[in-house]
């Protein structure tokens, strides 16, 4: 028991701190009044696939420092509207302006520089890395350096790849995958993937973090640990997290706001307390709507 | 568990981390393998150098296709031609404008690069089968330019090149000594290939290679990587031609058909997908194939009489498609993956997993 206090103790002093310098000089507000801007606006996105709705005129903002989740029903078009933002996916109409910057047509690997980085709902790990070297992947658009450099070796590189090391077994600390560090990930257990996802998503030095079902498929120690986890990284790096999530328990714990979609349509927004009231989110869910 | 080092090793610091020969032991066995190999041609003689020194040739080329194909996987089926690219490089430079063996050398790879960026690009929309007859194109556009453009590259006579003249006292046109250049150019590369497979940009090959989604999503340009890949590789296969035309003194356009692209890629299946020491591997198994199944040409004179000519032309190739398919069905990740098991069960014996 006291290992465990002590662990947490730890957590809170030294936790991302090799991160965090790096995410400090980047962070989208300062002081209390900026936390409640929004960083990342949705304006009237439409996609469809051929005849498909799978987003109708949806707009969602979210502010500097908070956990937004956002539900609905399977199919609602929750993972579109994740890769509409991450410019997987592109819109018919509307626009994402991220930061005052208008990114709706930059391609997806500038986006992710930009700080929108996100983890997927199917994992989409590098199967054939270990997880340290998972992580420092992640790291790409911020190690200083290019090819050749690296072909040559020189002194400088080798200390760049010793730094952004340093910065992976930070990730690896917090992220509590010490022992499996060394392994493959593709013969990894699926609750430890996931977390290894985030950690990769983490490297990239978020500004903004999007999840995508994080907990979805875990037993409920699993998603105590990420449920965790996101907390101490929104609080840590003092970055938003867009999360989408099913199980209602951890989303009313954790969110400070949720949006709420059904076949593509925006139906509700707000705090926890205010979801639960709304009628139609309850006959969304229930299926009488 | 992790199982990948030697037991009894520990990081103090993250550039221990990151260190290939950790224990003095095998700092040592790799001083000592690359002594051997300087060695070696003072006890083999003259008919281990004439094999040797194509193996350090197509060690490289192997290297530059393990880049594109093995770490990249982008499937190439056309990189015999760009190590004759390579060749006729040095061969043109070399006649036409006087070129030096030394200042050619760094062309030819630099030719092959340029060309093998541009046969690179198709790269950028396709992906798997499609991408590979886009580089079956490139071969055939290569090997038809190489042949019909008559008054430059001779046609289908094949032109001469030289061997470095004397440097620092040393004769290069002496066979023993070429072989000590062929393995120096040869030791340098597998450094460098070693080094990319290590840093960023050799994990963003394998971050294309495993999930290119994933890698553009993750701030990787997809597109630039692929291409660097078809590069960097097609540099090591253009060296690679110079080192083994240079050798022979002589080009042909014959000399690297279809074929032995193929040939390429089935050599590198043999030494494994993914890792360098599979590159060397797949060169090492290709070259001594090639010289055994001429080894064994007077046995079927003896068996076949007259017909045995035919034969032994066949006779490489089944052993080559053999030795393929063996591989394919009880080893399909290669003689680098078979090692890298020896090695694991070496480190936990007396334990057996
Ligand atoms: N690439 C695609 N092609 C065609 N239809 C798609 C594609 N991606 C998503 N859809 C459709 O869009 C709708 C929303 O899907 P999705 O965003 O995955 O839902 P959710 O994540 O909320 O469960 C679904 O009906 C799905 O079939
Ligand atoms: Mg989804």
């Amino acid at each position: 028991m006291r290992d465990i206090t002590k662990k947490r103790e730890q957590r809170y002093s030294y936790g991302l701190a090799l991160l965090r310098e790096c995410i400090e000089k980047k962070r989208l507000w300062t002081n209390n009044e900026d936390e409640k801007k929004a960083v990342l606006r949705v304006e009237n996105i439409d996609l469809s696939f051929g005849d498909l709705r799978a987003l109708n005129n949806v707009s969602v903002d979210v502010r500097g420092h908070e956990i937004l989740a956002i539900i609905g029903p399977n199919g609602a078009g929750k993972t579109s509207l994740l890769n509409v933002i991450s410019g997987f996916y592109r819109a018919q109409r509307g626009d994402i302006y991220f930061n005052e910057e208008k990114i709706t047509r930059f391609s997806s690997h500038k986006i992710a520089e930009r700080g929108i980085c996100r983890t997927f709902q199917n994992i989409a790990l590098y199967s054939g890395l270990t997880v340290t070297d998972n992580i420092i992947a992640g790291r790409h658009p911020h190690i200083n350096y290019n090819f050749l450099t690296g072909m040559i070796y020189f002194p400088w590189a080798n200390r760049e790849e010793a730094y952004q090391r340093a910065i992976a077994e930070d990730i690896i600390d917090f992220l509590e995958l010490e022992h499996v560090r060394g392994s493959v990930v593709g013969m990894l257990a699926y609750g430890l993937r996931k977390r290894v996802e985030l950690g990769r998503a983490l490297a990239l030095e978020p500004r903004i973090l999007l999840l995508d079902e994080p907990m979805a498929g875990m037993n409920v120690d699993e998603k105590e640990d990420m449920a965790r986890f996101i907390i101490d990284i929104n609080e840590f790096l003092k970055i938003p997290i867009v999360l989408i999530e099913h199980d209602m328990g951890v989303v009313m714990d954790i969110a400070d706001r949720i949006f709420v979609l059904d076949f593509g349509n925006p139906i509700a927004e707000g705090s926890p307390e205010e979801i639960k009231q709304n009628q139609k989110v309850i006959s969304a869910y229930l299926g009488t709507g | 568990m992790n199982i990948n080092r030697p037991c009894g090793t520990f990081d103090r610091n993250y550039f221990q981390a990151k260190e290939l020969y950790r224990t003095p032991l095998r700092k040592t066995l790799l001083a000592l393998f690359i002594i051997a190999m300087y060695v070696i041609p003072f006890v083999v003689g003259e008919y281990g150098i004439s094999i040797l020194t194509p193996i350090c040739a197509f060690t490289i080329g192997m290297l530059g296709l393990q880049i594109i194909t093995g770490y990249a996987g982008q499937i190439s089926i056309g990189h015999a031609a760009f190590m004759g690219i390579g060749m006729y490089t040095v061969a043109i430079l070399q006649k036409y404008f006087g070129f030096s063996f030394w200042l050619a050398l760094p062309f030819s790879g630099l030719v092959a690069m340029a060309v093998g960026i541009i046969f690179g690009i198709p790269a950028l929309r396709m992906k798997g089968l499609y991408l590979a007859f886009a580089t079956l194109a490139a071969h055939f556009v290569i090997v038809y330019v190489i042949s019909n453009w008559r008054s430059v590259t001779n046609g289908t006579d094949g032109m001469y090149m030289s061997r470095p003249g004397v440097l620092f006292g040393i004769d290069f046109t002496d066979d023993r000594n070429y072989y000590f250049l062929a393995l120096t150019v040869t030791a340098i590369m597998t450094y460098l290939a070693t080094n990319l497979a290590r840093t960023k940009l050799g994990r963003a090959l394998v971050a294309v290679r495993d999930n290119d989604i994933a890698a553009e999503l993750m701030g990787i340009n997809v597109g630039t990587t692929k291409v660097l890949a078809f590069g960097i590789g097609c540099f090591f296969a253009g060296v690679s031609g110079a080192i083994g035309g240079a050798y022979y003194e002589y080009v042909n356009v014959e000399w690297f058909g279809l074929d032995d692209s193929i040939w390429y890629l089935g050599f590198l299946v043999v030494g494994g997908f993914g890792s360098i020491f599979g590159a060397i591997a797949g060169a090492v198994v290709w070259k001594v194939m090639d010289e055994l199944s001429t080894l064994v040409t007077p046995l079927t004179e003896a068996l076949l009489g007259g017909a045995a000519f035919y034969a032994s032309a066949a006779f490489s190739l089944l052993f080559y498609s053999l030795i393929i398919i063996t591989f394919l069905v009880f080893e399909p990740r290669g003689i680098s993956h078979r090692w890298e098991m020896i090695k694991r069960s070496y480190r936990l014996h007396p334990f057996p997993y």
